[in-house]
């Protein structure tokens, strides 16, 4: 059987934001939410009820499983999530389908001679 | 003020997403300190409407209910003039036939409110054709299961859908000798317990269902052609207790999701193969069960959909109302019962849990009978129960088997 991404792309703006935030490093959902406003440079704002409902499917889906707490202090309510390598590969493909769009969108947007 | 109010539009979620996310969710709202709070009532209040209408199967009940309806008007419409004709006619008989028909109407639609039943070989064959791996969460010992189990590979379409059956109560070091002995070999009796005896869940396999299965699938490759010979694969972790003195090393062992997954993984779905899958109901429930990562999760994170999840129905699994949805048509006739966008799938176990989160399919073998498959009183040899001991106290710090193998143990 061969890994098929085709269900599942392309990601939404949302569960995109969710993957880059955690492949980096685990992260818990604040952490998730921090990291999508740094990356966006502040410009998308991820609400608890988009980042559960989303996680709540790529858990589902296997693309992010929980992981162990840094540490046994930590609040009992901080649960940190993973991408799986199954998450990673399927992200690694995103990633390189919006490359190809890009570059196809620089190609075609560039400033041209005017016709005279 | 605004923390309790937060809290109750979180209460207000179905019990699956908020028994996952809700304590969660009410830690950002602290850790944010009050910073964005009409933005998080706002997310709150879309991610209430997104989990019930679109999330749950609440909107799915509301279309049944509102086609039923429609239905059921129109079909009473028609059986009101066929009444009427009958009593305009005043012939008695067809009054009686179009009465009677209306009963078996009603009756039939009363019934489709619960999931119909498929033989449960039936079913299981046909789960093949579309998931490489059918795997069975057991309640440990039951009489019942391992009738079933052995029911199973019995039959000739089971036979011809897989090529291994995966099991929980083998430990990989000894996969030799359970080739060996499943193929046909003549192992002397004392050797062939080291299969069920030697794992990391101390005596935990003594049941002699276990055995009776092995020696059915044994009975059942000698009538079959080399080539297509069921294979028992051992999956519990490998485990030589003659190195094993302390519990840390026992410990050191490790998840055996792990072992499972990756027997799965490289002796089934790498060969191409189909298998059947048997392991405690935790370790193959759809929601990563107790440890949130087991067999299942592990199996689908490398092959997305190969899975399709039997619970069994066992003493306590269900409440009393949603047990008595379900019935077979013989003692000897276990079904399956689907449970995705079912009524029975939306039941929820002791834990609150809806089973559709935990399986795709109920395996129901009977009433459940609350007595285990225990071994014979006095079958367990003196030097055997002394290891037993000695294990139990490394694993457990006690003397746990004594209790739950009965008069075996004594």
């Amino acid at each position: 059987m061969r890994e098929s991404f085709k269900e599942l792309l392309p990601l939404s703006p949302a569960v995109l934001h969710i993957l880059l935030a955690l492949s980096g490093e685990d992260r818990h959902g604040y952490g998730i939410m921090q990291e999508v406003l740094r990356q966006s440079e502040g410009k998308y704002k991820l609400g608890p009820g988009t980042l559960y409902d989303n996680l709540q499917k790529l858990l589902e889906q296997g693309i992010v499983r929980e992981a162990a707490p840094r540490s046994s202090s930590a609040d009992s309510r901080r649960r940190y999530y993973r991408l799986t390598p199954f998450g990673r590969r399927l992200l690694a493909t995103e990633v390189d389908r919006l490359e190809s769009a890009l570059r196809a969108a620089r190609i075609h947007l560039r400033p041209r001679p005017e016709r005279t | 003020m605004m923390r309790p109010m937060y809290r109750c539009l979180l209460a207000l979620h179905p019990a699956m997403f908020r028994d996952r996310f809700a304590e969660e969710m009410l830690w950002i709202f602290d850790e944010s300190q009050g910073r964005w709070p009409r933005k998080l009532f706002v997310d709150g209040v879309v991610s209430l409407f997104r989990q019930w209408l679109l999330r749950s199967n609440i909107w799915k009940i509301g279309v049944a209910t509102a086609v039923c309806s429609v239905l059921l008007f129109a079909w009473w419409q028609g059986q009101e003039s066929s009444l009427d004709a009958a009593f305009s006619r005043g012939d008695p008989g067809a009054l009686e036939a179009a009465a009677a028909s209306r009963i078996q109407q009603t009756a039939a639609q009363t019934a489709a409110r619960t999931p119909d039943p498929v033989k449960a070989v039936q079913g299981i064959v046909d789960a093949f054709r579309d998931h490489p791996l059918v795997m069975v969460g057991e309640a440990h010992w039951m009489q019942q299961a391992g009738n079933f189990y052995v029911q199973l590979v019995r039959d000739p379409a089971f036979q011809e859908a897989v090529q291994d059956i995966v099991v929980e109560f083998a430990s990989r070091n000894n996969q030799p000798l359970l080739d060996r002995y499943i193929a046909g070999e003549d192992i002397p009796m004392e050797d062939v317990r080291h299969i069920w005896r030697d794992t990391t869940k101390v005596a935990s396999w003594e049941s002699p269902i276990y055995a009776e299965w092995l020696a059915a699938i044994r009975e059942v490759n000698k009538g079959l052609p080399p080539n297509r010979r069921l294979r028992v694969l051992a999956g519990d972790t490998a485990i030589d207790w003659s190195q094993i003195r302390t519990h840390a090393e026992w410990a050191a062992l490790g998840d055996n999701n792990i072992s499972f997954a990756d027997v799965i993984v490289n002796q089934v779905l790498a060969k191409k193969h189909r298998a059947l899958v048997v392991l405690g109901s935790n370790h193959v429930a759809k929601n990563g069960g107790r440890d949130a990562d087991n067999a299942r999760t592990r199996v689908e994170s490398r092959y997305p959909g190969s899975t399709f999840i039997v619970q069994t129905n066992f003493p306590g699994l269900l409440d009393s109302a949603s047990q008595a949805l379900l019935s077979s048509p013989g003692r000897n006739t276990p079904v399956l019962y689907k449970l995705v966008g079912t009524s029975l799938g939306e039941a929820a176990d002791r834990n609150g849990t809806p089973l559709s989160a935990k399986a795709d399919a109920l395996l129901y073998l009977g009433p459940p009978e609350t007595s285990l498959a225990l071994p014979p009183a006095g079958s367990l040899e003196s030097t055997y129960l002394k290891e037993v001991d000695r294990r139990s106290m490394i694993e457990w710090g006690e003397l746990r088997p004594r209790k739950f193998l009965g008069p075996a143990a004594q």
